[in-house]
């Protein structure tokens, strides 16, 4: 098998997306590159432009562009579809309500996301308390290295991506959120940060420690993908 | 149909089913409550009051503290209210600066000034820092209504924070009026009467906030 077909193969939601690159060095370098105020506006921005000026049927569009994300990062977070259906729906009912306050130039992902986001904690607060709704804003922000970590050349196809998934849903709240918006969702660092209402650095630091976790995790799987990394990685020096 | 087909039709209905303004529908009514509303609010308010006394003070100093006064209203406004290109609002190190600073400069600015030396002791009295206190509210009650209605439930991020800042740009407003009526010029009165409401109105602001200015999930 082809690098290219294990690679594809890694792909959790079949969509032939992000997950297809499960390359770290992508995950750095891409979210490190780009900048909430330097990138062009989206389909999606676009969309939303549209609809907050009154046209109503730029809804339907927005939906598209919308609700598969919102609904992939929801239901990463919750575990459960319908609930995640759910969230979904009052999401893009809120975005609808606060149409007319909606920036001309400005993103709705990341807008979108923290909305999402905030229904989350809120969804989270009434069901079980403030536990999970406190530890995804729980960290502080040491240094993290600069350097990206090596990517990953091959790995051990559907197995490792059903693996993912497990040890995807076992990481701290914080950490699988940090991931999930960066690495599935290709949030920038500053649109994440943005989103979790912390720092750039805190966000890098919580993607670290995911990828080290999930590192951790599926070396046993796949030992070529994480054969090459950065010394700030070595599983000997202990988990930052 | 297909369950994500189900759930578009599902929320397109819900959608059609619930108005909303678009954008230069939301600009007219917040022109109209920043510009018009809250000004004539608490101008009357004001007005109410007894109006603007300057009695045995010189005139070009209350004119110079309350236009000082106004402008770091006006700073602490666009702190609050300000979005730049972003939905996600201000990064909250602006906004606690915005929420926290507004008294210290309402404070140097006044004493800064060179007020004359009071030549005949006044006595302090408590009863009159109380009716300053309560007229500074009074007076910030219309901008901090406008201030947390332009921004009702737009605050994904960090609403407490943004709530604090307005309360303290509506407090500022509330001293700068009550600068024009009050004819007290004592330290101690400054800080009772017209600086402690400012204070008291950040933690007011922080904590509508929550209900005002989160988004909160509706459970029906």
């Amino acid at each position: 098998m082809s690098s290219a077909a294990l690679l594809t193969s890694l792909d959790p939601v079949g969509s032939g997306g992000p997950w297809c690159a499960w390359n770290t060095a992508l995950l750095w370098s891409h979210a490190r590159n780009r900048a909430v105020t330097d990138v062009a506006p989206s389909a999606a921005d676009l969309a939303m432009d549209r609809y907050a000026q009154g046209d109503d049927a730029a809804f339907g569009e927005l939906y598209d562009l919308l609700a598969p994300r919102l609904l992939r990062y929801l239901r990463r977070q919750t575990g459960n579809e319908a609930r995640a259906e759910d969230l979904v729906q009052q999401t893009l009912l809120r975005i609808h309500r606060a149409r007319g306050r909606f920036l001309h130039g400005a993103a709705v992902v990341p807008w979108a996301f923290a909305i999402a986001r905030r229904l989350l904690i809120d969804d989270l607060r009434y069901r079980k308390g403030d536990r999970l709704a406190a530890s995804l804003d729980d960290e502080t922000a040491p240094d993290v290295p600069d350097d990206a970590p090596s990517a990953v050349d091959l790995v051990a196809a559907s197995q490792l991506a059903q693996r993912i998934r497990r040890e995807l849903a076992n990481l701290p709240d914080a950490q699988r959120e940090a991931f999930v918006l960066i690495k599935e969702e290709e949030l920038s660092l500053a649109e994440a940060a943005a989103v979790l209402g912390t720092t750039v650095t805190a966000v890098k630091l919580r993607a670290h420690r995911a990828y080290q976790a999930l590192r951790a995790a599926l070396g046993d799987l796949a030992p070529d993908v994480f054969s090459a990394r950065h010394p700030a990685d070595d599983p000997k020096k202990g988990r930052s | 149909m297909s369950s994500a087909e189900d759930q578009k039709t599902r929320i397109l209905a819900a959608v059609r089913a619930d108005e909303s303004l678009v954008r230069s529908q939301v600009e007219r009514r917040d022109l109209l409550l920043l510009a018009g509303g809250t000004p004539v609010l608490a101008g009357l308010v004001l007005f109410g009051a007894g109006g603007v006394h300057v009695v045995d003070r010189p005139p070009a100093l209350v004119v110079a503290s309350a236009a000082l006064w106004a402008v770091v209203a006006a700073l602490g406004t666009v702190v609050a209210l300000r979005r730049g290109r972003s939905m996600l609002g201000s990064p909250s190190a602006w906004l606690a600066a915005g929420a926290l600073g507004v008294v210290p400069l309402l404070a140097a600015t006044w004493f800064l000034l060179p007020w004359p030396p009071l030549t005949v002791p006044v006595p302090h009295r408590l009863g009159l820092d109380a009716v300053c206190f309560g007229l500074t509210l009074a007076l910030a009650l219309a901008p901090l209504y406008a201030f947390l209605r332009v921004r009702r439930e737009g605050d994904p991020v960090h609403p407490t924070v943004t709530g604090a800042a307005a309360g303290a740009a509506a407090g500022a407003w509330g001293a700068t009026l009550i600068d024009l009526h009050c004819e007290r010029v004592d330290p101690a009165h400054i800080l009772l009467g017209h600086l402690a409401p400012v204070a008291a109105l950040v933690v007011v602001g922080a904590l509508l906030a929550r209900s005002l200015l989160a988004i909160r999930l509706s459970r029906s």
